[in-house]
């Protein structure tokens, strides 16, 4: 059609106009926040100034052996930083970024390489053997036609070592490694086009084989900058990675975050035991903090406040009720609060926590916080998890409030989603499949101690003066609180660990988790005077009314959050 | 609509590789225009307000409406791709719906600075071509003869006259309203009412297409007039709000006039979040106060002349404390220490952005970083004053040597040329292929302002390249004596300007609004003066020392900024300074 009139004939040029792409984002980050956190695992701490050079690392790492425009790189891995950094560093090399999902079978995923021609397969240690598999059943498929793709093993530290030494006898590269190939400053381009595809995703194939959907820069630049305004995500936000980045990008809060100089706290696997300061965390963050809990829910014993679970229950048994009547009527009775205590045991790294807690009596609900969905319960306990109507709380904790609560209509309403629903059978062997796998594991153990006082953000002063203030009957834990603020180096801290190997074996893990102890220690001890708010020229206090009404508009972004979680999930 | 090809920036590299050939189509490729905020806006939250003035209240959905009568109103006159519509009017609703009911139509809008004379305005309307007038009922006599005096030239560029539309204000004496009328205006809810109020708007085919044209304040040369694209001005919307972190249903006072390169793009960007505009048609304090305490206000941008007004206001008009802390954003030239130090005691929570109409407005925004909360007040405010690190939607922004283009070093003390670049630049300026040249060489905007970058990235302004001192051979940064000449307590404004000096070739002139309980008469102007200079030699090198204080009102721009060149030219009939003087 001819072009509209126009009252000039004004060109582009390079000083108004350039492409559309978050990588922009990184950049600004990277020189406005340089010193913030960007990206949080376990011990492992970097900020926008680490990301930004790490990304340009993998983008000159890949560059150099000419991956690029043209080239796809597929991540095969739970939300850990390296698939963060793979949001950047591939576009940045010219390359399209396809991040897997990790509950496919070997053939399914030998099919997605294949479709995508992956030149690069970045795979977590842990899932090692099953990108191996792939790689088998495509070579054998094509038989001596098949170019193998660099396969590139990302080590985790809070994982067993031997699936990683596993990985690099057969001659995968280590990531780290890898990354030191890289140039730290490699001079990134923008795409010339901003229509150039950034990311590769595929549909889950409920009804047909997987569909790769391809993404294009613009596309990821808008919606990065749309998710932000429409969820009231401010400068400096908080994310905790529940909804994993291989679902359409993170739903591209993975580039949101970098548009506003954000925290991403990455969660490895779903299940984690944590104590009340992780509780704390999560509640004194409601006003920054933001959390995809698409899959997950937050249950919490207020056994004065010492401990709570957080997991994701991967996909709804039985249809989803509405966060209201959950509320309304938690279970209180006894025998009830103790199976599903036990039922949430079976799921915890390490397995057995009962002589972690011996006390179960003294455990009670909080609020709506008992809602299960999706687990598999031992014998006995389907009669209670599927009972809808729930007796009327006897005595009812004070329901846990924030953008992540479930009791707000948060993002987990997508369980009830139409295209989840098709997704029970594969999902039911995934889990059957780590529910074996737990307790035979010693390195889940390990794992399990080590994940136990991961640090998810840092707590306000409020959350620390209750932390401060809780009283717990065990030493043990009393001593741990001293020693946070009395000894800043206090290796003997730490949680207790959890009984199974015996005497011999505690002092080792003891020690390792008393490492990650004295980490909690900085994180918040640096913390402390940044959170002091004098009169100053930025930023003050927030009257009582503006907390309130910053409450309010929290609350309504996050029902519309979970309103777009609905319709962005079904897509993914 | 077939899609929109946007080929490569750079014509010269061979197109890159990609792992497709998918092709744009209607489904996923869209221009991007503000416009879209608006239908969004009336389908989310129909029921919510969005503009306020006086007794005047419109919703979401009455404002989308509103709009789409505008549009089609305009249409209907062939009004559309191709045309201009100049609105001579202060911070009144219809010009936030010639913001949208304008560009529905395909048409380009272009406020027009209200505190021009007739001979300037006659100036830009010509140069825009301007089909369609849209001015308030008090301004009417001034378009009338700005009108006249485009009448009376041969040359004249209009096809034909354009048509005078009056914007009535039931606030205002209706006496201005019926005078128009009588003289053959339309009224403009008449107007209105000519059209649909569900007219199929379109958005544009490309988004390159420009949606307003505005006129820069002529402090250093004859207005240029700024192309905006519908591109830029949708990412820039985008942009401010999440920069400044304004949240849904914020509530914006008007306070910075819409003339003034369309609102720094809040216009469009209180329909991306759906937040609500309360007008004023005059700024004063007490309105500001009764803004925030009466209408929920939340956030408002300002000059620093308006706050210095705000922390200066007698008792009377002021209310303290504040209901919430109200985020202030600050612009238009550097504001000082002593006046950051103010607002901050009272609550205000400030943002220092720096901008420019041919950057949409905000282009860069000091950042604060809560580590700076711990510093002292002099201190904090020091690192207050720098313009800081660029907006999201703008992609390059640098410092570098005027001549050759390179950078300079990020050491805080190295001067340069200010330079941006990215999608909030606009097209260029309408029908100057000379100015768009000097404007873009080498790739960059020029802003014509001097800064360094410091060691953190954050870029600071030291002046104007043609406000530069030069005395003895040095250079003298009259930003950094003015700066210091507002930490007098008497002071309550104040520019400094070159003066022709017998002995130093230039020495500071200073051209001072003194606070109105430091009101001096004839008296004691000169023992002021010389207050003020002993002041200045305590905070600064001698040869900075203002050699002349000169005291009265100064000449001001729409946003409050000063008019040096009539300071200059001022400075220029007094005549050099006499060596006798030293």
């Amino acid at each position: 059609m001819a072009a509209e009139r126009d009252i000039d004939d004004l060109p582009r040029n390079d000083a108004n106009y350039t492409a559309l792409t978050p990588l922009w984002f990184l950049e600004r980050a990277a020189l406005t926040h340089p010193a913030r956190a960007s990206v949080v695992h376990g011990p492992v701490r970097y900020t926008w100034a680490d990301t930004y050079s790490r990304c340009r690392r993998l983008a000159s790492a890949l560059a150099r052996r000419s991956v690029g425009h043209g080239s796809t790189v597929a991540v095969i891995a739970p939300n850990i930083p390296a698939i963060y950094e793979a949001h950047f560093g591939v576009p940045m090399a010219g390359a399209v970024v396809n991040c897997v999902n990790i509950r496919l079978n070997a053939a399914t995923v030998a099919f997605l390489l294949e479709h995508s021609s992956a030149e690069v397969v970045m795979v977590d240690q842990e899932f090692f053997t099953l990108a191996e598999d792939s790689l088998r059943i495509i070579a054998d498929k094509k038989k001596g036609t098949f170019e193998q793709p660099l396969l590139i093993v990302i080590g985790d530290a809070t994982c067993d070592p031997t699936t990683l030494q596993d990985a690099l006898r057969k001659g995968a590269i280590d990531y780290e490694a890898f990354l030191e190939s890289g140039d730290p400053e490699f001079a990134w381009r923008p795409p010339q086009d901003e229509w150039k595809s950034i990311a590769l995703g595929y549909t889950s194939g409920t009804t047909s084989n997987p569909k790769g959907v391809v993404l294009h820069h613009r596309g990821a630049y808008l919606m990065s900058l749309s998710g932000a305004l429409i969820w009231g995500m401010n400068e400096g936000a908080v994310y905790l990675w529940t909804l994993p980045m291989f679902h359409c990008n993170g739903w591209c809060y993975t580039w949101t975050l970098a548009a506003l100089c954000g925290t991403s706290i990455c969660l490895r696997q779903k299940v984690i035991c944590t104590t009340s300061r992780t509780r704390a965390q999560v509640k004194s963050g409601h006003q920054k903090r933001h959390s995809g809990f698409s899959e997950g829910h937050l249950l919490s014993y207020s056994q004065r406040g010492r401990d709570s679970l957080l997991w994701g229950t991967g996909r709804p048994e039985h249809h989803h009720q509405r966060p209201s009547s959950r509320h309304d009527s938690p279970p209180t009775s006894c025998r009830q609060r103790h199976d599903r205590w036990r039922c949430s045991a079976t799921l915890c790294p390490g397995g057995n926590v009962e002589a972690w807690v011996p006390h179960h009596s003294h455990l009670r609900p909080v609020g709506d916080l008992w809602t299960i969905h999706g687990v598999r319960l031992e014998a006995g306990m389907g009669q209670a998890a599927s009972r809808r109507a729930r007796p009327a709380p006897r005595a009812s904790g004070r329901p846990l409030r924030g953008p992540g609560g479930p009791g707000r209509g948060g993002p987990e309403d997508d369980d009830a989603g139409p295209g989840r629903r098709h997704h029970d059978g594969g999902d039911r062997d995934a889990r059957e499949r780590r529910h074996e796998g737990v307790p035979e594991e010693p390195g889940g153990e390990r794992g399990g101690v080590r994940e136990r006082v991961v640090p998810l953000g840092r707590p306000g002063r409020a959350a620390r003066r209750r932390v401060r203030r809780g009283e717990g009957p065990r030493q043990g834990h009393h001593h741990l609180r001293r020693g946070e603020h009395q000894q800043p180096g206090g290796g003997e801290g730490g949680v207790p660990a959890p009984g199974g190997a015996g005497g011999v074996g505690r002092g080792p893990r003891r020690r390792a988790v008393g490492g990650v102890a004295v980490r909690v220690r900085d994180a918040q001890g640096r913390r402390g005077p940044l959170r002091r708010g004098g009169a100053g020229a930025g930023h003050h206090a927030v009257l009582p009314r503006e907390a309130a009404r910053l409450l309010g508009a929290q609350v309504r972004g996050v029902r519309a959050a979970a309103q777009d979680s609905d319709r962005q999930d079904q897509e993914a | 609509m077939g899609s929109t090809s946007t080929g490569p920036v750079s014509g010269f590299a061979a197109p890159e590789r990609d792992i497709d050939d998918l092709p744009r189509n209607d489904a996923n490729y869209t221009a991007l225009t503000p416009l879209w905020f608006l239908e969004r806006a009336a389908l989310a939250h129909p029921g919510r307000a969005s503009v306020v003035h006086g007794p005047v209240r419109y919703t979401w959905a009455d404002t989308y409406r509103r709009c789409r009568r505008l549009a089609s109103a305009l249409a209907r006159l062939s009004v559309g791709h191709g045309s201009t519509v100049a609105v001579i009017a202060p911070n009144v609703p219809a010009v936030y719906e010639a913001h949208f009911g304008v560009p529905m139509s395909g048409a380009v809008v272009n406020c027009v600075n209200i505190r021009l004379n007739a001979e300037t305005i006659a100036f830009l309307l010509e140069h825009s071509v301007a089909e369609v007038v849209m001015v308030d009922q008090e301004f009417c006599t001034l378009a009338e003869e700005s009108l006249k005096i485009i009448g009376k030239k041969k040359t004249s560029a209009f096809r034909r006259p354009p048509i005078l539309i009056v914007i009535g204000d039931p606030t205002c004496d209706p006496k201005s309203l019926q005078h128009a009328l009588g003289k053959g205006a339309i009224e403009y809810e008449e107007f209105l009412k000519t059209g649909d109020p569900e007219f199929s708007w379109k958005p544009p085919k490309d988004e390159w297409q420009s949606i307003a044209l505005g006129y820069t304040s002529g402090t250093t040369s004859s207005p240029k007039g700024v192309v905006l694209h519908h591109r830029g001005a949708y990412l820039m919307a985008l942009s401010v709000a999440i920069v400044w972190g304004m949240p849904e249903g914020a509530v914006y006072l008007w306070t910075l006039p819409m003339f003034h390169c369309n609102g720094w793009c809040y216009t469009w960007a209180l329909a991306a979040f759906c937040g609500t505009s309360i007008c004023l048609r005059q700024v004063s304090t007490k309105a500001i106060y009764e803004g925030i305490t009466k209408q929920g206000v939340t956030h408002f941008c300002a000059a620093p002349v308006v706050l210095n007004n705000l922390i200066n206001a007698p008792a009377s008009e002021t209310f303290l404390p504040l209901p919430r802390v109200v985020s202030v954003n600050v612009a238009g030239a550097a504001p000082t220490p002593s006046l950051l130090g103010a607002l901050s005691i009272r609550g205000f929570r400030v943002t220092h952005t720096y901008g420019l109409s041919e950057t949409y407005g905000p282009s860069t925004v000091c950042a604060w970083k809560p580590e700076w909360d711990e510093l002292p007040l002099e201190e904090r405010s020091r690192l207050h004053c720098r313009q800081g690190v660029r907006y999201i939607a703008m992609e390059g922004l640098d410092v570098v040597d005027p001549k050759t283009m390179a950078p300079v070093p990020a050491d805080g003390k190295s001067y340069g040329e200010i330079v941006l670049r990215g999608n909030a630049v606009m097209k260029g300026y309408l029908k100057n292929p000379r100015a768009n040249a000097e404007a873009f060489a080498g790739g960059w905007y020029h802003s014509g302002d001097l800064g360094v970058k410091h060691p953190d990235g954050y870029v600071e302004v030291r002046d104007r390249m043609k406000d530069v001192i030069i005395s003895g051979g040095e250079n003298i940064s009259s930003l950094e004596v003015e700066k210091v000449l507002c930490a007098h307590p008497a002071v309550l404004e104040v520019s400094v300007v070159a003066r022709a000096d017998e002995r130093w070739g230039e020495s500071p002139c200073a051209f001072v609004t003194l606070k109105d309980g430091a009101a001096a008469d004839g008296s004691d102007e000169a023992a002021l003066a010389n207050d003020i200079m002993r002041f200045c030699r305590e905070r600064m090198p001698g040869y900075w020392v203002p050699k002349s204080v000169i005291f009265g009102p100064l000449p001001k721009t729409a946003t409050g900024k000063i008019k040096k060149h009539e300071l200059r030219a001022r400075a220029k009939e007094l005549g050099p300074v006499k060596k006798s003087r030293m």
